[in-house]
C-alpha cells in the first residue's frame, strides 16, 4: 500500500546540515533552513538557526591604503532561504510510518487546540526599518581653481601608440566587446584627454589636500594617463571580478550633504568646469554615452583620500550603486589616472620651475604690450616728432603749436588772440587703464610717483569702510606693462596712504588703515616685508593714517616721515634703529564764533585729522585740514596752539594743497561738494569752486599749469579747472561710473591719472593745455587769473 | 606685545612669501594670457635643442617656426655677443608688413610669439 504522506511538519535535515561548516568568518556563506532536532514536541521551543552572513569589512589603515585602488565587484545575490519548509511525501513501507503519522496526528489536534485556548495568541510580528535621518553637514566652500591643459594631436597620437603596445601585454581579458563598443562610441582619444585632465584640473582643489590633485599638466603624460585610464575604466565595466578600486577624493569637497546628491553636484561641476574651459569640448555627449554602456554591469571604482573616505562600507553604498555607475566612467578614468600621477606630476612641474621661464614671459609680455598700445605710449610721452610738418597723426598735430611756440612766440600769441576767449579745444582723452585680476574689485586709496623714476607709478588699494576691510596691496605699475604690475606687495590691512621718499627714493612709506606705518624698500620686492613697521610697542595710530609725506629731506638729521590720522595726532617718525615717533600736534577742537548760539560741551576735544602739507616755503609751516571743516595752519615749533585758523568749510576737508606756483596760496576740497581757494594771511576764502555734487575727494594742483587743479567726486566725476579760462565752471567735466578717490598729475607729461573703487587707474591725457616754459610766466598767468576773478567776487 | 608683534610679523611673512610664491608658479597663467592676448596669433616655447614645448599652434605651423626660428636665434644670439661681448640678446622683433615675431631667447629655451600687427 503506497500511501503518500504529505506533510508539512518541519522535518530533520540534519543530513544537510552536516556538511556545512559553521561560523567560517572567511567566506561568504548562505543560510540555510532552519535545523529543528528531532524530538521536541512543541515547535515553540523549536531552535532555530541561522546562519549568518560574514563578509570582511575592510576599513584603511593605513595611507597607503587610501591611495590603493580597490574595486568591488558585485553582482545579484544569490536567493538565499530563511526558512523553507518542504513538505514530505512517504510511502507506506517507510520504517518509522507510525511515528510520522502520530506526529500528523499530533499536529492536527494542536492546531484544533490552538484556535480557542489561551495558551496561544495570534500576534504579528514586523521587522523593523532602521529609520532613514538624512542629516545636513556643511562644509566650508572650498577654495577651486580652474586650471586648463593642452595636449596637442602629434602627442597625443604619439603616447596613445606607445601605451597601446605597453598596454596590450596587460589586456588578458577577452570581453572586450564593451570596450570596443565604448571607445569607438563616443570618445574620440583627444577627447578623452582632455576631459580627464579638466575632471582632473577642475576645482580639485589645493595640491595640499591631496598629493595626486594635479594643478596643471603637460600634454603627453597625461594623455597617457588617461588613454590607460579609459582602457582600463571599460575593463572594468566590462569585467565582472570584484576589484575594489576606491574614489572620490576631490569629491569630498562637494560632497557637503548627503550621498545621494553627489551625482547631480558632480555631474553639474564636471560640466560646469568642462564648459568653463577654453578647449570647449563637448562634453555633454560622454557621460550618458558611458552611462548606457557601463549600466548593465554594475561596477564602480572609488577611492579614499586624505580628504575623507565618504563610503567605508561597500555594502552601504550598494543603494546607490545605480546612481553612481553613470558616474563611474568619468571617475574611473581619473581615478586612474590618478594613478599615473607621478609621471605626470614630474613633467608636469618642469614648466614652473624651468628656470626663468617666467622672467622670460614676463619679456615677452611687456614686448607684446607694447606692441598693442604703441600710439597710446606715444601719446602718452607727447612725442613731437623732428620735423614739424609731419601731420600724419592727430597727437601730432596737437602737439605741433606747441613745438613752435619758442620758435615764434609772438606769432602764436597773434595768432591765437582772436580766439584767445576760447583757446585751444581742452579735453582728456583716455589712453589705457592700470588693471588687472589682482587689483579687481578693490578700492584705490593713494597713488604716488616715485621721485626717481617719474614713470613708476604706486597704487595702493585699501578699503575706506570700516565694514568691507580686506587686506591691502601695493602695486606698482610701470608704462612697460599696462596689463599686470611690475611688482607687488601685499600687506596685512589696507593701505590708506603712501609716499616715496626723496633722498632715497627706494623707501616707500605706506600708511594703513589699521593705523600703522610701514617703510618698504623697494628695490627688492622680493622680501615682501617692510624695513621696518610699527606696532602695538612702537606705537601708532589708534584711527587709519590718511596721509604721511616724507619731509626734511635736506636736513642733517635724515629724512623723517610726518604723518595724520583720524585719531587727532600730527606725528613725525624717526626712521633710526625702530621706528620713533614724536607727537608734532594733538588736533583740538576750536570752539566756534557764532555768539547766539549756546556752546555745546564737546564728547571728546580732539579733532580728527584729515590731510596735511607743509608749506613749500617754510618746512616748518604745515596745514591740517579737518573733519570738522576747518582748517589749522600750525607750525612745528608750537604743538599746542595753531597759528590761523581758517574758517569756510562745512563738512570734513579731505586735501588741502599749497599752490607750487604761487607760495601763499592754497586749495582745500571737501566733502561739502566746494574746493576753495585760500591766502594765507586771508581767514576766509578768496574764491569758492562749486560744480561739484557729491563729495570731492582728492585735489591736486598740476605741476606744470600754475592754474590748473584737478578734483575727483565721489559720483565719478573728473573735474579739470582752469582758473586762465574760468573759476566758475570747470574747463572738463569727464565723467565716469564708479566712485573716484584718487587724482595725480604727472610731471613729466601731460597725463592726469584717476582711480577709483574698482581696482583701475584710469591714464588721460591733458589736451589743449599748454604751458609756458617760463616758471615765472605761469606764476604770472595765475596772478592775473587771480585778480580778474578775485576783484569780480565780492569779498 | 612684543610677542604679539613679533608673532604678527611673523604670520605676515608666511602670508606674504605664499602669495609671492603663488605668482611665482603662475608661469603657465602668464603663458595662457599671453596666448590669448588680442592680436596674438600663436605662442610657441621652444628648448635649446629647438624642439617645441608648447605651443598654440597647430603642428605644421610649430614645426615651421621651431626649425627656422631656431637657428635665427643662434645666429643672431652670437652676432650680438660679437659686438657688444657683455650684453646677452634678451628681444629680438621681426616685423613684417602684416605681423611680427617677437623672440625671448634664454639659455634653455626661447619663447616665440606672432602678433598680427597693431596698428595700421
Amino acid at each position: 500500500m503506497a500511501s503518500s504522506v504529505a506533510s508539512f511538519t518541519p522535518d530533520t535535515l540534519d543530513n544537510d546540515g552536516a556538511d556545512r561548516e559553521e561560523g567560517d568568518p572567511s567566506m561568504m556563506r548562505w543560510s540555510s533552513v532552519a535545523i529543528i532536532p528531532k524530538d521536541t514536541a512543541h515547535s515553540a521551543e523549536n531552535q532555530r538557526r541561522i546562519q549568518l552572513i560574514y563578509s570582511s569589512i575592510i576599513s584603511p589603515r593605513l595611507d597607503q591604503d587610501f591611495e590603493r585602488p580597490i574595486s568591488v565587484i558585485i553582482t545579484e545575490s544569490e536567493t538565499f532561504e530563511i526558512l523553507s519548509l518542504k513538505g514530505h511525501i512517504l510511502n507506506n513501507t517507510y520504517e518509522n510510518v507510525k511515528d510520522v503519522l502520530d506526529r500528523n496526528a499530533r499536529y492536527k489536534k494542536l492546531l484544533q487546540l490552538k484556535v480557542g485556548s489561551a495558551n496561544y495568541s495570534d500576534s504579528s510580528a514586523q521587522t523593523l526599518f532602521s529609520l532613514h535621518k538624512s542629516k545636513e553637514v556643511q562644509v566650508t566652500a572650498k577654495h577651486t581653481e580652474t586650471e586648463a591643459c593642452q595636449a596637442n594631436s602629434w602627442d597625443i597620437s604619439d603616447t596613445y601608440a606607445r601605451k597601446q603596445q605597453a598596454g596590450k601585454k596587460e589586456l588578458p581579458d577577452p570581453e572586450n566587446r564593451d570596450s570596443i563598443v565604448q571607445r569607438g562610441s563616443a570618445i574620440d582619444v583627444s577627447e578623452d584627454a582632455r576631459i580627464s585632465t579638466l575632471l582632473v584640473s577642475a576645482g580639485y582643489l589645493e595640491p595640499s589636500t591631496s598629493t595626486t590633485a594635479v594643478p596643471s599638466t603637460l600634454g603627453p603624460r597625461i594623455t597617457a594617463g588617461s588613454v590607460a585610464g579609459s582602457r582600463r575604466g571599460t575593463l572594468l565595466g566590462s569585467a565582472a571580478s570584484l576589484r575594489k578600486t576606491l574614489y572620490g577624493a576631490f569629491a569630498g569637497s562637494r560632497r557637503g550633504s548627503t550621498v545621494g546628491s553627489v551625482l547631480a553636484s558632480k555631474r553639474g561641476s564636471i560640466s560646469g568646469s568642462r564648459a568653463g574651459s577654453r578647449r570647449g569640448s563637448n562634453a555633454g555627449s560622454l557621460a550618458p554615452s558611458r552611462k548606457g554602456s557601463m549600466m548593465g554591469n554594475i561596477s564602480f571604482s572609488r577611492r579614499a583620500s586624505k580628504a575623507g573616505v565618504m563610503m567605508d562600507d561597500p555594502l552601504l553604498s550598494r543603494g546607490s550603486l545605480m546612481e553612481k555607475s553613470s558616474g563611474v566612467g568619468d571617475e574611473g578614468t581619473d581615478a586612474l589616472l590618478m594613478a599615473e600621477d607621478t609621471a605626470c606630476e614630474k613633467k608636469d612641474l618642469d614648466l614652473n620651475k624651468v628656470f626663468g621661464l617666467l622672467k622670460a614671459l614676463e619679456v615677452a609680455e611687456r614686448a607684446l604690450v607694447q606692441n598693442t598700445m604703441h600710439d597710446k605710449l606715444l601719446f602718452y610721452r607727447d612725442f613731437k616728432p623732428r620735423d614739424p610738418e609731419i601731420n600724419g597723426s592727430v597727437q601730432v598735430t596737437l602737439s605741433a603749436p606747441q613745438n613752435e611756440k619758442p620758435a615764434d612766440e609772438k606769432e602764436t600769441v597773434l595768432k591765437r588772440s582772436p580766439i584767445a576767449k576760447v583757446g585751444p579745444v581742452k579735453q582728456v582723452e583716455w589712453l589705457w587703464d592700470f588693471s588687472c585680476d589682482l587689483t579687481e574689485g578693490r578700492n584705490i586709496s593713494c597713488l604716488a610717483w616715485n621721485r626717481a623714476s617719474k614713470d613708476l607709478l604706486t597704487i595702493g588699494y585699501g578699503q575706506f569702510e570700516f565694514g568691507s576691510q580686506k587686506d591691502g596691496l601695493i602695486a606698482f605699475w610701470s608704462l612697460k606693462n599696462a596689463c599686470y604690475p611690475h611688482a607687488t606687495l601685499t600687506a596685512p590691512s589696507g593701505v590708506t596712504a603712501l609716499d616715496f621718499s626723496t633722498s632715497n627714493p627706494n623707501l616707500l612709506a605706506v600708511g594703513f588703515y589699521s593705523g600703522n606705518i610701514a617703510i618698504y624698500d623697494v628695490r627688492s620686492p622680493q622680501d615682501p616685508m617692510p624695513i621696518v613697521q610699527s606696532g602695538l610697542s612702537t606705537g601708532k595710530h589708534t584711527d587709519p593714517v590718511w596721509k604721511v609725506q616724507w619731509i626734511d629731506s635736506n636736513s642733517e638729521h635724515g629724512e623723517s616721515l610726518v604723518s595724520i590720522s583720524t585719531d587727532g595726532n600730527v606725528t613725525q617718525w624717526f626712521l633710526k634703529k625702530e621706528l620713533e615717533y614724536v607727537n608734532l600736534m594733538t588736533l583740538k577742537r576750536v570752539a566756534s564764533n557764532s555768539r547766539g548760539a549756546p556752546l555745546q560741551p564737546f564728547i571728546s576735544r580732539r579733532a580728527a585729522g584729515m590731510c596735511f602739507d607743509f608749506s613749500p616755503r617754510d618746512s616748518s609751516i604745515y596745514l591740517v585740514g579737518t573733519e570738522e571743516g576747518r582748517i589749522h595752519k600750525c607750525s612745528r615749533s608750537y604743538n599746542e596752539q595753531y597759528l590761523q585758523t581758517y574758517v569756510g568749510h562745512t563738512g570734513p576737508v579731505f586735501q588741502v594743497r599749497w599752490s607750487p606756483f604761487i607760495p601763499s596760496l592754497f586749495l582745500s576740497c571737501s566733502s561739502d561738494w566746494t574746493v576753495c581757494l585760500w591766502q594765507e594771511d586771508k581767514e576766509t576764502a578768496l574764491l569758492v569752486f562749486q560744480s561739484a555734487t557729491q563729495s570731492l575727494q582728492d585735489l591736486r594742483w598740476s605741476f606744470t599749469n600754475a592754474c590748473v587743479f584737478g578734483t575727483v567726486s565721489d559720483d565719478g566725476h573728473l573735474e579739470i579747472w582752469d582758473l586762465s579760462f574760468s573759476a566758475v565752471r570747470p574747463a572738463i567735466v569727464y565723467e565716469e561710473k564708479r566712485r573716484l578717490s584718487c587724482v595725480l598729475f604727472c610731471q613729466t607729461s601731460p597725463i592726469v591719472v584717476s582711480a577709483g573703487s574698482n581696482g583701475a587707474a584710469s591714464i588721460f591725457r591733458m589736451v589743449g593745455f599748454d604751458c609756458e616754459i617760463n616758471e615765472a610766466d605761469e606764476v604770472q598767468k595765475l596772478r592775473k587769473a587771480l585778480a580778474s576773478n578775485v576783484n569780480t567776487l565780492s569779498d | 606685545m612684543e610677542d604679539l608683534d613679533a608673532e604678527e610679523r611673523e604670520a605676515e611673512r608666511l602670508l606674504a612669501s605664499a602669495k609671492l610664491f603663488q605668482r611665482k608658479t603662475a608661469a603657465d597663467e602668464t603663458f595662457k594670457w599671453i596666448a590669448s592676448h588680442k592680436g596674438v596669433l600663436g605662442t610657441l616655447i621652444i628648448s635649446s635643442m629647438g624642439f617645441p614645448i608648447r605651443s598654440t599652434m597647430d603642428s605644421p605651423t610649430t614645426m615651421k617656426f621651431a626649425v627656422f626660428l631656431g637657428p635665427l636665434v643662434a645666429k643672431a644670439k652670437q652676432a650680438l655677443h660679437m659686438i657688444h661681448a657683455s650684453q646677452e640678446l634678451t628681444l629680438l622683433r621681426a616685423r613684417t608688413s602684416g605681423r611680427e615675431v617677437i623672440i625671448v631667447p634664454k639659455d634653455d629655451f626661447a619663447i616665440i610669439i606672432l602678433q598680427k600687427a597693431s596698428n595700421k
